[in-house]
Order: structure tokens, then C-alpha cells, then sequence
């Protein structure tokens, strides 16, 4: 998997954690699934100094919450989401943001036993797909949650100034 | 391997729990830790406008020499700024600028030595 980064001229000895408010999942360190979106995303986002850079990394843990590919998971993920959304919809009035949920989940201490998740979304840009109107290609991230399951990590690629 | 049967009835128990006070607290609360990361981010933009740079911040090394009372006049005046905009943006409570000014002012004297202050902010 791989980690995007801004190059501020030294490489990394392990992901950095994300902790912005934006972030899906929450506090975590956040991989690509797929290179293609390390590189836009380093484009797009990790650019500020001229330069990104992209560590690779093994992720190795049974204890990951895998919303793309494990059906189980993924029907499991959903019917979690939706439980808490209409719980908090019926009692407050107002629907829940992603990320108030999955803050909500990590809250749960049975949640601890989750070291990371796979999920994806569907970016609608005519530059993630060639067919027109099709939005089809999965935008695959994987949130850590603890580090020690992202081994082997190393630079992959840095981008010209 | 997770189990998923003891995940999901650890979140029916926690949400029977929950009322509307518990839940409102809860997202208050959320809210006063993006409000936090926010200023964090907009106090690091500050530094950068007088002249740190997030490198010296973040490898929290000591910069001596910083003499230029310019730069620390442009960081007050940055800092309320941002403070003044987070405030707006979120529709705070009133404790919560209360809180951010006095964590912020006990901690500006070790701010203006570089240190590591930025771990000390609650977030």
C-alpha cells in the first residue's frame, strides 16, 4: 500500500498520521490501495513544497475491518452505519456526518480490537475513468490504526521539483 | 480474525444507552476537537507568516536568536486572527475561547524558545 507525503527534503522512517477533521475514519495513518491515487493525491494535495514523495508499505494484520472485498465485512460496515446514523437521527434531529460515526464506533472499546479499514469511494472526476459518464473505479484507502501493522515501509518515489 | 457478532452487540448495548444529552455531548465534543486541530493548524500557519518554518515546529528544535520583536507582534496579531475565525466557523461556546486563550497564553513564553508546545495542546 502506499503513503503520500509532502518531500520536505528527508524520508520518512514510518507514515505520518492523519488527524485532520476531514478524515473519514479518524485519527489514523492513511495508505492508497493503488499508486495511481498516491499520485494524484500527492499532486492535488501533498505539493506545497514542489515535491511529494511515496512510501510503500506491507500491511499485515487479521484484524482488519475490509469493506471492499469481504462481503461479510462490508454488509456488517453498513447495517453498523445505519444503525448509528438513525439512532442519532431519531434522537437528535440531525444526521450524523461520517466521520461523527466512525468516531462514534472507535469510541466503543470492542472497537479496539480493529487494528484498520479498507474502504473506498467513487471519485466522480472525468480524469478517474475513461469511459464518459462512468464512474466505475473504486478509490480504494486503508486507515491504520496502529502502526505496527505497516511494516517494510520505504521511500517508493519522489517526485521533480 | 474480528469477530463481528461482539462488535455489533457491543454498539446496540452502547447506543440503548445513549440519550439525546449523551449524544449532544458527544458531538460538542468532537466539534471542540476539530475547532482545536484547526487552530493548531492556523497557529502553525501563523509561525510560518513570521518566519518559522513547520520544519522547526515539528522536529521541535530549539531556534534561538529570535530577536525580531516584529515576528512575534505578527504572530499575536496572526494567532487572533485565527482565533477570531475558528470561532465564527464553529459557533463555539464561550468556555472554549476561554480555554484556547489560556492554554495558548501560559504556553507563549515557551512558544517564543521553540518548544515543543505543540504536543501540550490538548488535542
Amino acid at each position: 500500500m502506499f503513503h503520500t507525503q509532502e518531500n520536505r527534503n528527508t524520508s520518512l522512517i514510518g507514515p505520518r498520521p492523519c488527524d485532520k477533521p476531514g478524515a473519514w475514519l479518524g485519527y489514523g495513518y492513511y495508505f492508497w490501495e493503488d499508486v495511481k491515487d498516491a499520485h494524484k493525491w500527492g499532486v492535488d494535495y501533498k505539493n506545497a513544497t514542489g515535491s511529494y514523495q511515496i512510501y510503500k508499505a506491507d500491511i499485515t494484520s487479521e484484524n482488519i475491518l475490509d469493506t471492499v472485498f469481504n462481503e461479510n465485512h462490508y454488509k456488517f460496515w453498513l447495517e453498523a452505519i445505519e444503525m448509528v446514523a438513525s439512532d442519532f437521527e431519531r434522537k437528535r434531529g440531525v444526521k450524523p456526518s461520517i466521520k461523527d460515526i466512525n468516531e462514534y464506533f472507535k469510541r466503543q472499546s470492542t472497537w479496539g480490537d480493529i487494528d484498520g479499514i479498507l474502504f473506498q469511494d467513487l471519485p466522480k472526476s472525468p480524469s478517474n475513468t475513461p469511459v464518459r459518464d462512468l464512474f466505475y473505479r473504486k478509490r480504494i484507502q486503508f486507515v491504520a490504526y496502529k502502526i505496527k501493522i505497516a511494516g517494510n515501509f520505504a521511500l517508493n518515489f519522489e517526485s521533480e521539483r | 480474525m474480528l469477530n463481528l457478532k461482539k462488535l455489533k452487540d457491543g454498539l446496540i448495548i452502547a447506543l440503548k444507552q445513549e440519550t439525546k444529552e449523551s449524544l449532544d455531548r458527544f458531538i460538542e465534543s468532537l466539534r471542540e476537537r476539530e475547532a482545536l486541530h484547526e487552530l493548531k493548524s492556523l497557529i502553525i500557519k501563523s509561525l510560518n507568516w513570521g518566519g518559522l518554518t513547520t520544519e522547526h515546529i515539528e522536529a521541535s528544535k530549539p531556534v534561538h536568536g529570535i530577536e525580531n520583536i516584529d515576528r512575534i507582534k505578527n504572530f499575536d496579531q496572526n494567532t487572533t486572527i485565527a482565533t477570531k475565525a475558528i470561532l465564527e466557523q464553529y459557533s463555539l461556546p464561550e468556555k472554549l475561547p476561554e480555554r484556547i486563550n489560556l492554554d495558548f497564553l501560559d504556553k507563549k513564553k515557551a512558544l517564543i524558545n521553540c518548544e515543543p508546545f505543540f504536543c501540550n495542546i490538548a488535542l
